[in-house]
Formats: C-alpha cells, sequence, structure tokens
C-alpha cells in the first residue's frame, strides 16, 4: 500500500517538473529546484498530510524555489519577469515546435501562462488547476479563455509571417 | 473530418471545449491537411508533455542529513558532557589545593604559637616574686 507521500506528493514530479521547466527553461536548473521541493516535502511529510491543500502548497514552493534561483543569479525580480528569450537559454535540444510554444507562452501574463500550460501539457480539468494554482474555478476559465484568444491570434500572425 | 475539427477549434478558442473535445482536436489535427500552424503549435505542446525529470532519491538524501544532524548533535552532547565533568574535575582539584595550602599555613602558625608559648614558660616561675630584692636576695646581702 502506498503512503501519503507516495501517491499524492510523488506522483506530482513529472508535472511540476514540467512546470519548473517552462519556468526557468533549463532542465539542470528545473531537476535542481524539484528535487530542492521535494526534499522539503519530505521534510514536512506529516504537515503536508494535514494539509487542505498539499498540491497548492507543492506549487507554491516550486515557484519559491525557482525564484530562489534567479534571485540568487540576480536575474529576475519575478516570475512574470522571467524572459523566455535569455542568452543563457539552453536551446539545444529545443525544435522549432517547442520554441514556438515557448514564445507565445512569454507572450502571457502570469497567470494565463501557469493556467494555459496546466491544461493544454498537463491535461488538468479546471478543478484540478484551481486546486494546483488554489484560485477559483471562474478565474481559471476566464484566464484559460483570455489565453486562448491570445494564441488565436499568435497562430493567425504566425500563418501571416507577421 | 475537417468540418468536426473547425467546429471543435471554434469552440476552443471560446474556451467552450472538454478534455475530450481537446484530445479529439489533437488526434485530426494529425490527420487533416493544412492547419500547419496549429499543428506545429500542437506538437510542440506534445513535445514538452513527454518531457520528465531525472530519477532521484528524495527519502534517502533526506534521511542522510537527518542521521548527519543527529550524529552531529550526539557528538556536541558529548562533548559538553565530557568537557563538563573536566572542567568540574580541575575545579574542584583547585579548591582541594587552596584548602590544603591554607590548612598547612594553619598548622605553620600553631606550631610557632605553641613554640611562643613554651618560651614564656621559663617566665612562670618568676611570676610570685614581686620584688628585686627578692629575686636577686639582696637583703640577704645586705645583712
Amino acid at each position: 500500500m502506498k503512503t501519503f507521500f507516495e501517491a499524492h506528493i510523488w506522483s506530482l514530479k513529472n508535472k511540476l517538473y514540467r512546470m519548473a521547466f517552462l519556468w526557468v527553461k533549463d532542465k539542470d536548473i528545473a531537476q535542481d529546484v524539484l528535487q530542492a521541493v521535494f526534499e522539503k516535502a519530505w521534510l514536512r511529510k506529516e504537515a503536508l498530510q494535514k494539509m487542505e491543500n498539499p498540491t497548492g502548497w507543492m506549487v507554491r514552493c516550486l515557484k519559491n524555489e525557482s525564484l530562489m534561483h534567479f534571485r540568487v543569479s540576480k536575474r529576475f525580480e519575478s516570475i512574470g519577469d522571467l524572459d523566455l528569450h535569455s542568452e543563457n537559454e539552453e536551446v539545444e535540444d529545443k525544435t522549432a515546435e517547442v520554441k514556438l510554444v515557448f514564445a507565445f507562452l512569454e507572450s502571457l501574463p502570469e497567470k494565463q501562462r501557469e493556467i494555459f500550460q496546466l491544461r493544454e501539457v498537463e491535461g488538468l480539468t479546471y478543478e484540478e488547476i484551481s486546486e494546483y494554482l488554489e484560485i477559483t474555478i471562474d478565474q481559471v476559465k476566464v484566464n484559460l479563455h483570455r489565453a486562448r484568444k491570445t494564441l488565436r491570434e499568435y497562430l493567425m500572425n504566425q500563418k501571416h509571417g507577421r | 473530418m475537417e468540418d468536426r475539427l473547425e467546429r471543435l477549434l471554434s469552440k476552443y478558442w471560446e474556451g467552450e471545449t472538454s478534455l475530450d473535445q481537446e484530445k479529439e482536436i489533437k488526434i485530426l489535427l494529425e490527420q487533416v491537411e493544412g492547419f500547419e500552424t496549429e499543428k506545429k503549435f500542437f506538437l510542440g505542446i506534445k513535445v514538452i508533455s513527454q518531457v520528465a525529470p531525472e530519477v532521484f532519491e528524495v527519502k534517502a538524501k533526506s534521511k542522510r542529513s537527518s542521521n548527519m544532524l543527529f550524529k552531529i548533535a550526539a557528538a556536541l552532547v558529548i562533548f559538553l558532557t565530557v568537557g563538563g565533568a573536566i572542567y568540574r574535575y580541575q575545579e574542584q582539584k583547585a579548591e582541594k589545593e587552596a584548602f590544603l595550602q591554607v590548612m598547612q599555613a594553619f598548622n605553620m602558625i600553631q606550631t610557632n604559637m605553641q613554640k611562643g608559648t613554651e618560651s614564656l614558660n621559663a617566665m612562670e616561675e618568676f611570676k610570685h616574686l614581686n620584688a628585686t630584692e627578692e629575686m636577686f636576695n639582696i637583703n640577704e646581702t645586705k645583712k
């Protein structure tokens, strides 16, 4: 039988890794961030079990760790300032398709970006996204709608070479 | 098929599709001709969704670090206990030495006092003599 940690926390690792990857744009850094988050979670596993929304705590912790990484390197002030086209970006394993997605995500406000990636990349329901980001379902729907509207314009501009 | 895709995409842009319909859009995009930009974008999403972390172990590392903390704490307790015992022993030793020195000093004073008192005992014999005449039999000499 799986423990609480294995069933509810450890099972988040792939999704959290991809969230970190989309924030920090570097697989090695994303791995370090993820490991730091899970070490913190392991030390607080009893407290996590008592939490109403341990997933939300994990996402918050992931954000803080990602920010910590950038604050240490004094490159950014907030997740919203993440420059998806930074010079230090490791692009060797990014195809044209992935770059297209990254460029689009860059054009979105922080909240829309997070909601869009949880829906499109992770395939989460509105309820799950609201749990991950600790926001209401209405906020999820509104932000997703706005993100898709922007996507439609973005793809149209791509078609017309703008 | 293309009409179906068009309809689903219209709903998608409005944020009105279910997860199943969104999956269907991605399947249809792989089957129909055209929609090149959409195909490219959703392929990028697919690639990102397959990115996974390297295998890593959290428990062992955390356990190691907690074990290390426990060892440090244990070493600290032993160090403080032994250090405290040595300190107390040194303190008691110093107190004992000081006590012995004081006692030696008292002994010396007592010995010297005793010597002084004994030397004064010789004078005891003279204390009943009332005058210098008695002491040296001066009167008898005069006679």
